[in-house]
């Protein structure tokens, strides 16, 4: 059976669907990426642009679109050592 | 009437050295903790870091102290005077290692329980300092917390091996292990001086391996994933 997704894995799938969208992503797509029910999929971007991980942006058609911040870029980045501290020390 | 040091003579430069390696390695955690903290905004995170802070400070204050009786013996012929003034700053240095290490241990394992509501850490905090203030064996109640504190991080620390089984955890909880041997033996230092010694070469043991682990993390974070 596979291993269920932690928060930090789920956030990481997100950010890095946007990341690998050129860093504009439609919900849509972040949705299929991600492999969250679409409620799940909401209350974790209402988070992420809380905590300032991921803007949204208006498009001119009405629609909306999802952006990294820099802090957003930073979380890809130090994604392993985020995740081997947590597990390590058991913050997770 | 003859004034007792906790440490015996020929250990007090090393557990000095020692209690600087601590002060150093718990710093180092806690800043990456902090920074674990920044970039996820988890509250466990910074609670982590804390707790860190708080275990820094003790072996800080503790080195701090015994630097300056060092300085005093070596300044002067050792008086009567000077020799009470000295123990008093090793006594006095121990209170405050004891004070800063409790919280610290103390928001170590609240972090453990997983709760939410920090009260229950003030709640704790409280009971511990004041329970200590008020006994006349300050320093074999702290160490008997200490221990019964430690018991429980170890035990959480042992499911967290089980659930990940990786290098990693089990460094963790060895280090944990030898934490916990460390407190249970400065039980026996008060009135054996060679307890004493035993129990900063087991904490050195624990803050090694802590510092193998976060060296460990901080080589494959390098890899990109």
């Amino acid at each position: 059976m596979a291993k269920k997704r932690d928060r930090l894995q789920i956030i990481y799938d997100i950010l890095k669907a946007i990341h690998d969208k050129n860093n504009r992503i439609r919900p849509t797509h972040i949705l299929y990426k991600s492999n969250l029910s679409h409620q799940m999929m909401e209350e974790y971007l209402g988070e992420l642009i809380t905590k300032g991980f991921v803007i949204m942006n208006s498009e001119k058609n009405g629609g909306k679109t999802y952006s990294l911040t820099q802090k957003g870029f930073d979380y890809l980045n130090k994604y392993k050592l985020i995740s081997e501290f947590t597990d390590s020390f058991g913050l997770e | 009437m003859g004034y007792v040091f906790v440490s015996p003579n020929w250990f007090f430069n090393y557990s000095i050295i020692l209690e600087v390696i601590f002060a150093v390695i718990t710093l180092v955690v806690s800043y990456y903790a902090f920074k674990v903290f920044k970039l996820t905004d988890k509250k466990q995170a910074k609670l982590f870091s804390t707790a860190f802070v708080f275990i820094c400070l003790s072996y800080v204050i503790q080195a701090m102290l015994n630097i300056i009786i060092l300085w005093k013996i070596a300044d002067r012929v050792v008086s009567m005077i000077n020799l009470r003034d000295a123990a008093l700053l090793n006594l006095f240095g121990l209170y405050a290692h004891a004070l800063f290490f409790i919280i610290g241990i103390i928001i170590l394992a609240y972090v453990n329980f997983k709760v939410d509501n920090i009260k229950i850490v003030w709640l704790i905090v409280a009971l511990v300092v004041t329970s200590i203030f008020f006994t006349p064996n300050k320093l074999i109640l702290f160490y008997m917390l200490s221990s019964i504190l430690l018991m429980f991080i170890v035990v959480n620390y042992f499911l967290n091996y089980v659930r990940h089984k990786t290098p990693n955890t089990m460094l963790v909880l060895v280090a944990m292990i030898f934490l916990l041997f460390g407190a249970l033996h400065y039980l026996f230092a008060l009135d054996h001086e060679i307890y004493y010694v035993i129990g900063h070469i087991l904490e050195f043991f624990a803050y090694s391996m802590i510092l193998i682990n976060l060296y460990l993390i901080l080589n494959h974070g390098k890899k990109k994933r």
